[in-house]
């Protein structure tokens, strides 16, 4: 069955969300934070059902009636840009056990039809570098995300003087002139007889 | 002339709104496919004038300008804090910008070295930014791909959705 989330629903949308992570694997930026579960399950009981932006929907066991899966996104504003009102989705996870069974296309059914009353044109996710899975399904990639150590950013500016032409603090004397040549006569070059060029390791 | 790298004040926000104008129209003529579609001038005079309030109250929003005569450079950034992952609090800089005339003769290391003895009071341990992708410039410079952004149109994701229902294999 999916349905939207209720409050009851945060211990369940904790594991899921444990459990998303462990799938997920190790991540190199941002590092996954001691207090990330807790942050994600005082959110989620922040504003499940209390805040109308925030859309989370659960699919669960038609038996045991115990979560299975979710897909959690918040209706974002943007100040100014076309589409200036948009889905921003955030998770997506179906237990192993249960999936190829349609579980996260019915789920992504189920939001479409509260975004499509909403009137939201276009659906935005961000995905780690070198995922694959996005593009795949005809997503077009329109950000990318960069991120640099502050001591790596100092050396990047320390690496090359400014050299400011117009600064006052530039050297006020010109540069010696350089040594004068006597021009040299023109001579026709004789074509050098063409180097050899390396082809896959070798001499051709 | 004499270059003078200074952090912006309120007076300044006519010379933000400027540069911030050409830098999008620049973006825009590199990268006319961009996604969201703005309107430079329309942009550039929001952003202005919701930095203004900010300059002098707001220490975690950092914005320096470099001023000739003119201004002909700017780098604006802000100290965030996501609510999971590490580290929580960073710079992201929103905009780097130097006139194309002025460029060549170290403004933009200026800018940045100005701005991070402004963060300095932050504790802020990395800088985040965002280009369009095909911009190499940041990876060119050693900056790391951290996440990549996409974006579809409800039609799609809505038909994606369906299909499955009725037994279609994805597109």
């Amino acid at each position: 069955m999916i349905r939207p989330a209720i409050f009851a629903d945060v211990p369940g949308l904790r594991r899921l969300y444990a459990a998303l992570v462990a799938a997920v694997g190790p991540v190199v930026y941002p590092a996954p934070g001691a207090d990330d579960l807790d942050t994600f399950t005082l959110l989620a009981a922040q504003r499940i059902g209390q805040d109308p932006r925030c859309l989370v929907y659960v699919a669960t066991d038609d038996d045991t009636g115990a979560l299975v899966g979710f897909l959690g996104g918040e209706l974002s504003e943007r100040a100014l840009g076309d589409p200036r009102i948009f889905c921003a989705a955030h998770w997506l996870y179906v237990l192993p056990p249960y999936r190829g069974h349609g579980v996260a296309r019915a789920l992504v059914a189920r939001g479409c039809a509260d975004l499509d009353a909403l009137g939201v044109t276009h659906v935005e996710l961000a995905a780690l570098p070198g995922d694959p899975q996005w593009a795949a399904r005809g997503w077009q990639p329109f950000l990318v995300h960069h991120a640099l150590p502050l001591a790596a950013v100092l050396a990047g500016v320390a690496e090359r003087p400014a050299v400011d032409p117009h600064s006052p603090t530039a050297p006020a004397a010109p540069a010696p002139p350089a040594p004068h040549k006597a021009p040299r006569k023109k001579r026709r070059r004789r074509r050098a007889t063409p180097r050899p060029r390396l082809i896959a390791g070798g001499r051709a | 002339m004499s270059l003078v790298i200074r952090a912006a004040e309120p007076g300044d926000r006519r010379a933000l709104e400027l540069l911030l104008t050409r830098l999008m129209r620049e973006h825009q003529a590199a990268f006319p496919d961009a996604y969201p579609h703005v309107v430079p001038e329309e942009a550039a005079a929001h952003f202005a004038d919701g930095y203004l309030p900010r300059l002098v109250l707001d220490s975690r929003l950092v914005v320096v300008l470099a001023v000739d005569r003119a201004p002909v450079g700017c780098l604006v950034g802000e100290v965030v804090t996501r609510a999971v992952g590490q580290p929580a609090t960073v710079c992201f800089v929103e905009w780097f910008y130097v006139e194309p005339e002025a460029r060549g003769g170290g403004i933009g290391r200026e800018l940045v070295r100005m701005g991070l003895r402004l963060l300095r009071v932050h504790g802020v341990t990395h800088i985040e930014c965002q280009s369009v992708p095909g911009d190499r410039q940041w990876a060119r410079r050693g900056w790391v791909e951290t996440a990549r952004r996409y974006a579809a149109s409800f039609e799609h994701v809505a038909d994606w959705a369906q299909l499955e229902e009725v037994g279609h294999a994805p597109r």
